[in-house]
């Protein structure tokens, strides 16, 4: 079963935490099309996180085109359509993981280790079951 | 004031409690979270360390010593053929140091695990599916309280006029008749009336229960207790619900009385099967086995019951505006609590002690 966790210690914004892990389990196929997510009370009241700061993550996704948002309904997972992602957008990728590389070294973690984890990243990505898109 | 009439009442109703209550809070203790002890979130391993042992062992003695007390006070103005006007001082005396010494006791205890106390994990999980919108039982087992009501007044719609003008509506210990009722629409339909609105509170409980507590954990071994704890205690209330749905159908005039007299005794029964089972699960389920191997640690500090210390006052009011959670585990007890900084559990409360003045009040005014 999928499990969503946060860090209410952590500097970055409990919303943006949601987000982030919601789209990682999106991306590896952790919902089929059509599935319904929980609603954004019972996200709270699990989480302990006020109502709206889920609804901010569930917007932010629907924006996106990962969900489906409906009064009453919850939030369904859409089938999202292949995306192009600009060149300046891949860019920044590779430039953003290379920052997070540099930052993980310097905090003490081994290069090959590094090399590792991003090269066992990888293989995660090509197996997946379901199409990243 | 009768003071005999008064001594014979408080007796039998203050002795067993005395025995009873003492017992539930002793174990009580043992029975909380492993991370949460005496209201406080500790390291699991103090309460099996020396100095977790040693409070827990003071705590028994206070409270053994105090209810020892309360209990020969309340002998003493029970059997010991004292004035009754002094008997009756006695056995609310007993009464005071047996439950109130319990306070003290608990006090103490939290003095003592204060220096203890650890910050709790920040990290939070959800299991990302949505909750069941079919309730434990199903809809159909939800109804069947219902529906056992309903065919009871069928009867007694059906069957009126073979209804005498006078019958029996409370019953001895012997299952002798001892309150009667005149026949009218409100004391023949009273019993059905007085069973549907019992069991329409049960139902809410059930269904604010099902759809609103907090999911401590979601994932591993633990995830797999609590679901079902859970589940465990959802069954247990609606097979409550249809005791009292049977008992208030055994006291109308078309059902047997015996019918209603084994309901009472089943309602009883099912009410100590779900202490015994809840102290046995223990709260949230962490004393049950469980099937799943992996377990899912994400850190290294306790996880407690995910709510911060500071929002609880003695360990057992919990007030924290900032959580949606209407009901969250209770830190004493099994079970579970409202979090008073929710507007909600105001309204939920103000129905509850309406519900508790209604039912007494109604009874009254369909019987009389």
């Amino acid at each position: 079963m999928p499990i969503l966790r946060i860090d209410l210690g952590s500097p970055t914004p409990v919303y943006r935490q949601i987000v982030d892990s919601l789209r990682a389990l999106l991306v590896n196929g952790a919902f089929a099309p059509g599935a319904r997510l929980p609603t954004v009370r019972e996200v709270a009241i699990d989480l302990g996180v006020n109502h709206n700061t889920v609804a901010e993550a569930y917007r932010l996704l629907a924006e996106e085109g990962w969900l489906d948002l409906k009064r009453y309904h919850g939030a369904t997972v859409l089938q999202r359509p292949p995306q192009q992602a600009e060149p300046a957008r891949q860019e920044d990728f590779v430039q953003r993981l290379r920052e997070l590389a540099a930052r993980a070294i310097a905090d003490g973690v081994d290069k090959e280790e590094v090399a590792q984890l991003l090269g066992a990243l990888a293989e995660d990505l090509k197996q997946s079951k379901k199409e990243i898109l | 004031m009768n003071w005999k009439i008064l001594q014979t009442v408080l007796t039998p109703l203050l002795l067993p409690l005395m025995l009873i209550i003492p017992a539930f809070v002793l174990l009580t203790a043992r029975r909380t979270r492993p991370d949460i002890f005496f209201g406080f979130t500790v390291e699991p391993s103090l309460r099996q360390a020396a100095a977790g042992r040693a409070i827990l062992r003071q705590f028994s003695q206070l409270v053994i010593v105090f209810s020892l007390i309360g209990l020969a006070l309340i002998l003493l103005g029970a059997f010991a053929g004292l004035a009754p006007g002094l008997a009756v001082a006695l056995i609310l005396g007993g009464a005071t140091v047996g439950f109130g010494g319990m306070i003290p006791a608990y006090a103490a205890a939290r003095r003592r695990v204060r220096p203890h106390r650890v910050e709790p994990s920040r990290e939070r999980e959800v299991m990302v599916r949505p909750r069941p919108t079919r309730p434990v039982g199903g809809w159909l087992g939800q109804s069947g309280p219902f529906l056992i009501l309903g065919l009871v007044a069928l009867c007694l719609w059906l069957r009126w006029d073979g209804i005498p003008e006078r019958f029996p509506i409370h019953w001895d210990l012997q299952g002798q008749p001892n309150g009667w009722a005149v026949k009218s629409w409100r004391s023949v339909f009273g019993s059905v009336l007085l069973g549907s609105l019992c069991c329409f509170f049960f139902s809410i409980l059930f269904l604010s229960f099902s759809r609103g507590v907090r999911r401590v954990h979601s994932s591993g071994v633990e995830g797999e207790r609590e679901s079902r704890f859970v589940r465990t205690m959802l069954v247990l209330v609606l097979t409550l619900e249809y005791c009292i749905a049977g008992m208030f159908a055994g006291f109308s005039p078309v059902v047997p009385p015996r019918l209603g007299g084994i309901f009472v005794a089943a309602t009883l029964l099912v009410g100590l099967v779900v202490a015994v089972m809840a102290f046995r699960s223990g709260q949230g389920g962490w004393r049950l086995r469980g099937h799943t191997s992996a377990s899912t640690p994400t850190n290294t500090a306790p996880v407690g019951d995910r709510t911060p210390d500071d929002c609880w006052k003695w360990g057992l009011l919990y007030f924290n505006p900032a959580d949606p959670a209407l009901w969250v585990e209770k830190r004493f007890g099994i079970g579970w609590t409202f979090n008073f900084g929710n507007p909600r559990a105001w309204f939920v409360l103000g129905a509850i002690l309406i519900f508790a003045a209604a039912v007494p009040v109604l009874s009254i005014l369909l019987f009389k």
